[in-house]
């Protein structure tokens, strides 16, 4: 008896067939894997979670494992969610209402809210006005630029260049202000959660 | 029986063997790479390592798995009568495939930091079967597929010699991106090397099983697709538990991981072995030829 | 064969890795738990190395130490004035401080106080705030202070700050020779917070706050740490570092220029300097600052009061006069007996004199020596006077025991030398003899003395009785009346024969009389002793006492001062406008107590203190300025922006006695609410989230803690389930922006946290206990794993 052998000494007929289907749908198979990864991925950065605000007519889909909070102190939002993971600046939507005349238009609560900005928000910089539509409805957005920065003495926190949009619709006597703020480096990757969440709000 | 014992014929002692043990040389790398991370692990409990940040320390960790791969594989291969050729072209293809395409494709499209390390354990299973572990195992595969495969296998135990390089190719990208880009202390970087290696050439040398089947077994149609499939599965299985391991309340246990991953290679390498030995059985019996080891 | 040997081999593999997972796991370090390893390693030290002399969190103190500065705009820029130091006490934003750092004066004339904080223990504090005087007691010279803008003159809502805060400790037990660490500034804001060890050994009484009106220490602590806090063990704070610059000829003695503040292009003599005070060693203790600062928590101040006409201004200088020595002082203050020499083993003495023409925020001092040597001990270090106009005071040390030797009291008035006593301390117990607890009071219809205090009612007699000791009869001795500092004629002053044949008892024959009455006004006995063997008098007994009122109570002996005490909202010309009432409802912006007085003379020394439910609040001494007799005088107190529920008390004391009963008020409930002192009453967390992998700080990482009831599992992603939440900054650090509420050991309260961080395994954790004992801030070390 032959101390060792090699398989490829074996009978060639008993090579396994169909190598080049398996290899072929080797391939298919991962890119189908990967494509259906893709999907996950977007499904879960982009689940969401229906949040209802009954008192102020408000429903829309957020997204999901944001933090809600619908009781501010100071009484300036009725509800805004929050991305507890973002770094460094935690990006939030935020809806707000106030109480205009009958003939105001988006165009100025958008003016007023330009003014109030630099008051409330440090370096406060707008980069454009537009008119837009949100639904069958005229809006008008805003976009602007201001620094975050930590106010509690004792924390060494770098200030943060952050971007926010400021999209204002009319609702009878009340002016619905959808307010997305993301740090300036990440806001076109996280723009997409604003977007999802006015193709879902109901007002 | 002791009769029977004396008529037997004796063991042929010193047999003759033309081929490298890839068993041994794999046990032998991993064990060495198990103590110098142990040993770092224990001086800096002991105090007699400093626990902190080194460039240097941490790239000669990184490289250490390929050292103890040349040492003990590669060098042991020139020894041997019929070596088996192309082990460093796989490692070197692997890591350029890592570097250029899985790494690029998980930073740009996956991007995992964002939705799979806060995903619960099942979300964590799947996500990364479909990402992260799919990836890696297909480049580790198409690098052994398109070079070495099917000219070089010759043996199912080639297909566990050939996974080596490709996964200690892949780990290592994956080894010095997180050790140059975090800058961990030693000894974590000692356990992350460690844990990452392990878990690439476990689940390397199932895949290499795989491929050297699909080239000597009768395998289904849909051998190979199975195959990468249950490879990512298993990694995510370990990525999912890993958590579970290494998160205690709100503290960390340094060495979850470690523990993880040994039971882990253990448990899958043993499981691969014990598969090898069963088809060669059976491909010996078939063809009524001694098996060898 | 294979497949068994196959199976033998993973076997022992894992059994092998069993035991290698066992070995490293004792190896590894245990994942450290928060609050019970912060108590639990205090008390490891203490196992280790016997008693420590102080437990405390070292870097919450400092944290809590703040510099203050007054500062004004010289041409357009800000020059610092005066500096200070302080200690923030709720985490709101109060600081307790020394009151002559935050007002206006000579020495400081600013327009502005700019709070400092040190947000690295081991560098110099970094200007943040702009504060504003809440609460002021300038005897005691205690202020409190609250943040109310940033520098950029941006308001703060006080709800939003969450500083380090410090506890008041019970400074009365205090004990001496016990180790008290002080925590201050000891440079013009260039130097970081400092901590020294001091000893307790001696404490100062003083007229108009009594006992343990300072707490001495030695060795002396740097001038510039006045205003900040001196702590016990258990890092609670039990003192305020206390003095002012020494002034001489109303200039200050050690002065700094920093700024070229005239403009000349150098910085010389001429230039606005800062002033510097002498080393301290004399703290206030924590108990006059308590009701302080709850007056400040709750937005309590005293509002207007009735006015009256001023006293003439007064050009002639300020004099102290008559020094002696006494051994013991009674309740009204005056001193018990008068003593010309004390034997060894003396533990108190008190330094009284008379004083004339002082104005209030003087700055006086008593100097010491011990045979030709300073003994600051003894001295009491530049203060501010708050004793008004005239009168008789006291300084009093009490010490474990006095040294022997020849004592040499010299008293300052603005750096002047005014008066000075010798006296001496050793030798036996004199045997002199001694009169002692002076007391008056009225006689009754069988002609007996009735009342037996420093308050007696307008009539027609007035009695004294007073002990004796060592009298031998047929020996001399005077007494003399007064009024209002002058002597009275008739049978108001007189020489006797003592007649007694004991050596030693109680003298009740002395009396004066009037037969139009005795007006109101400060009365003054004196007696005196004459030498056997000099034939000089000396000044044996001597004790202030007013009258004022109708006689009333029982014998006729009690004076009916103040009644018919009513409350009302407002007022308005001095009448009560709006309800009158004992009970109001809540939301009432402010309180006033109005009564009719009789009989009290114009200058005549009275206390009036708020207290709410029950605790003394705020309390002024002051002179009456009223005329003798008139109806609806009114206090009043207001809230910021309105007085919280609760029952709002006043009390009138005029030389120790109080003069009111259960004139009270209740606003809403009647009870102040729970959450009143939540400011300064829960625990604070901060704490530390690392990657455990580089061990340094993970950056932007969020910390949530759950309200109490609430556990992990049960987070659905509300703030409404939230206590607090806070994110770390680029060192990992984090403090939670509201106080954590405390429970009991039995009963402790439980939280739960979650900590997320882009690309790191989120954490959690339930059962976070925070009980009585728990020390705040309560330091939380979280460890964030990479995937």
């Amino acid at each position: 008896m032959r101390a060792f052998d090699r398989f490829d000494e074996l009978d060639q007929q008993s090579l396994p067939q169909g190598t080049q289907v398996n290899s072929l749908l080797a391939i298919a198979t991962v890119l189908a894997m990967l494509g259906l990864g893709v999907v996950i991925r977007n499904n879960t950065l982009a689940a969401t979670t229906v949040y209802e605000d009954r008192i102020n007519g408000v429903t829309a889909q957020l997204p999901a494992n944001w933090l809600i909070d619908a009781e501010p102190e100071d009484q300036t939002y009725i509800f805004r969610a929050t991305d507890t993971g973002g770094i460094p600046f935690k990006t939030y939507i935020q809806v707000s209402i106030v109480t205009v005349g009958a003939d105001a238009n988006p165009r100025n609560v958008i003016d007023a809210l330009n003014v109030l900005g630099p008051a409330r928000l440090s370096i406060y910089h707008v980069v454009s006005i537009e008119e837009t539509r949100l639904g069958d409805d005229v809006a008008t957005r805003i976009t602007y630029f201001y620094v975050d920065t930590e106010e509690n003495p004792f924390l060494e926190t770098e200030p943060t260049v952050v971007e926010g949009v400021d999209l204002v619709v009319i609702r009878r006597n009340q002016a619905l202000i959808f307010t997305f703020r993301d740090a300036a480096a990440t806001f076109e990757e996280n723009e997409f959660y604003f977007r999802n969440f006015l193709e879902t709000v109901e007002y | 029986m002791l009769e029977y014992q004396l008529l037997s014929p004796e063991e042929e002692s010193g047999e003759l063997y033309p081929y490298r043990r890839v068993w041994r040389s794999l046990i032998l790398e991993m064990v060495v790479l198990l103590l110098v991370a142990a040993a770092v692990f224990i001086g800096v409990q002991l105090d007699i390592i400093e626990d902190a940040y080194s460039r240097t320390g941490n790239i000669l960790l990184a490289l250490l798995p390929i050292g103890l791969f040349y040492v003990f594989s590669v060098r042991s291969e020139q020894r041997v009568a019929e070596p088996r050729q192309g082990l460093l072209v796989v490692l070197l293809l692997s890591v350029i495939v890592a570097n250029g395409v899985a790494w690029t494709v998980i930073q740009e499209v996956f991007t995992p930091d964002r939705w799979l390390v806060e995903a619960g354990f099942f979300s964590r299973i799947i996500g990364y079967t479909f990402t992260l572990g799919i990836l890696a195992e297909f480049c580790k595969y198409a690098v052994i597929r398109y070079t070495v495969w099917p000219d070089r296998f010759r043996y199912r135990l080639d297909g566990v010699a050939y996974s080596v390089p490709a996964a200690l190719g892949y780990a290592l990208v994956v080894n010095l991106h997180f050790l140059l880009q975090d800058e961990p202390t030693i000894s974590a970087a000692a356990i992350r090397v460690l844990v990452n290696v392990y878990l690439h050439i476990t689940v390397g040398a199932l895949m290499g099983y795989f491929l050297a089947e699909l080239l000597i077994g009768r395998v289904p149609f849909f051998w190979l697709p199975f195959g990468l499939f249950l490879a990512s599965f298993i990694s995510s299985l370990f990525i999912a538990f890993r958590r579970i391991a290494v998160v205690s309340g709100l503290g960390s246990r340094d060495i979850g991981g470690l523990l993880l991953v040994l039971g882990f290679t253990v448990f899958v390498l043993g499981a691969v072995a014990f598969l090898i030995d069963s088809a060669d059985e059976r491909t010996a019996a078939r063809a009524g030829l001694r098996r060898l080891r | 064969m294979n497949k068994q040997r196959l199976l033998r081999i993973w076997i022992v593999a894992v059994l092998g890795l069993f035991a290698t997972g066992l070995g490293l796991i004792t190896l590894a370090p245990i994942p450290e738990q928060i609050g019970q390893a912060q108590d639990g390693g205090a008390d490891e030290d203490e196992a280790e190395s016997g008693d420590p002399l102080v437990v405390l969190n070292e870097n919450n103190i400092k944290q809590a130490t703040v510099l203050i500065m007054q500062v004004s705009d010289e041409s357009g820029d800000p020059v610092i004035r005066c500096v200070g130091s302080g200690t923030v006490v709720t985490a709101d934003g109060l600081i307790l401080t020394n009151a002559h750092l935050v007002v206006d004066n000579q020495d400081c004339q600013a327009d502005r106080i700019v709070i400092a904080l040190t947000v690295r223990v081991d560098e110099p504090p970094i200007p943040t705030y702009v504060a504003e005087v809440t609460e002021i007691s300038r005897g005691y010279d205690i202020a409190i202070l609250r943040i109310s803008n940033y520098l950029d003159g941006r308001q703060i809502d006080p709800r939003t700050l969450q500083l380090p805060f410090v506890e008041l400790g019970n400074s009365n037990q205090v004990q001496l020779d016990d180790t008290l660490v002080v925590f201050g500034y000891p440079g013009i804001a260039n130097e970081p917070v400092q901590a020294q060890l001091t000893v307790l050994n001696g404490l100062t009484s003083e007229a108009q706050v009594g006992e343990r009106a300072w707490l001495r220490v030695t060795p002396s602590i740097p001038g510039l740490m006045s205003g900040g806090g001196a702590y016990n063990r258990n890092g609670e704070l039990v003192g305020i570092p206390t003095v002012v610059p020494a002034r001489v000829a109303g200039t200050v003695v050690d002065c700094r220029q920093v700024y070229d503040t005239d403009g000349s292009g150098q910085i010389d003599n001429n230039d606005a300097c800062i002033p510097i005070a002498g080393p301290i060693t004399a703290l206030r203790p924590s108990r006059l600052a308590r009701g302080l600062v709850q007056a400040a928590a709750l937005g309590i101040q005293p509002g207007a009061a009735r006015t009256s006409a001023e006293s003439a201004l007064f050009e002639e200088q300020a004099v102290f006069s008559n020094l002696f020595i006494s051994t013991a002082i009674n309740e009204a203050g005056m001193p018990a007996n008068i003593v010309p020499a004390a034997p060894t083993g003396t533990s108190n003495l008190y330094l009284f004199f008379d004083y004339a023409n002082m104005r209030d925020g003087m700055i006086y001092e008593l100097r010491t020596t011990i045979d030709g040597r300073p003994s600051p001990i003894f001295s009491l270090p530049p203060v501010t006077w708050n004793g008004g106009q005239e009168g008789l005071w006291y300084i009093g040390t009490s010490v474990p025991q006095w040294p022997a030797g020849r004592y040499e009291f010299t008293l300052f008035i603005e750096g002047r030398q005014i008066d000075s006593l010798q006296f001496d301390v050793g030798g036996g117990p004199p045997g002199v003899p001694a009169f002692s607890d002076l007391v008056f009071g009225v006689e009754n219809a069988t002609g007996e003395l009735v009342g037996a205090n420093y308050v007696i009612p307008e009539g027609n007699i007035i009695r004294a009785k007073f002990n004796y000791r060592n009298m031998q009869p047929g020996s001399t001795w005077r007494y003399q009346w007064y009024l209002d500092g002058a002597p009275l004629g008739g049978d108001a002053a007189g020489t006797l024969t003592w007649e007694g044949t004991e050596p030693q008892g109680t003298y009740e024959d002395l009396a004066i009389r009037s037969e139009d009455g005795f007006v109101s006004g400060r009365y003054r006995l004196e007696l005196f002793i004459q030498n056997s063997e000099t034939e000089a008098f000396r000044l044996a007994a001597l004790s202030d006492f007013t009258v004022a009122g109708g006689a009333g109570g029982a014998n006729d002996a009690e004076a009916q001062i103040f009644s018919n005490f009513r409350f009302a909202q407002n007022e308005r010309a001095n009448v009560p406008l709006g309800i009158v009432s004992e009970g109001f409802s809540p939301g009432v912006p402010g309180l006033y107590v109005f009564f009719d007085w009789r009989q009290i003379s114009p200058g005549t020394p009275w206390t009036w203190r708020w207290l709410v439910d029950g605790d003394v609040l705020i309390e002024e001494n002051s002179r009456w300025t009223a005329e003798g007799s008139g109806q609806n005088y009114f206090l009043s107190l207001q809230g910021d922006p309105f007085l919280l529920d609760g029952t709002y008390s006043l009390e009138i004391e005029i030389n120790g006695i109080i003069l009111t009963e259960d004139v009270s008020a209740e606003v809403g409930q009647g009870q102040l609410p729970i959450e009143a002192f939540a400011s300064a009453e829960g625990i604070q967390m901060v704490g530390n989230v690392t990657d455990a992998e580089t061990n340094t700080g993970v950056s932007g990482a969020m910390v949530i803690v759950l309200d109490p009831e609430l556990s992990v599992e049960d987070f659905e992603w509300r703030v409404s389930q939230v206590r607090a939440m806070a994110q770390t900054d680029r060192e990992g650090f984090f403090q939670l922006p509201a106080l954590l509420q405390r429970g009991t050991l039995e009963e402790p309260v439980l939280y739960s946290i979650l900590i997320f961080a882009d690309g790191y395994y989120p954490v959690s954790q339930d059962g976070i206990a925070v009980t009585d004992r728990t020390r705040s801030p309560l330091a939380l070390e979280a460890i964030l794993n990479r995937d």
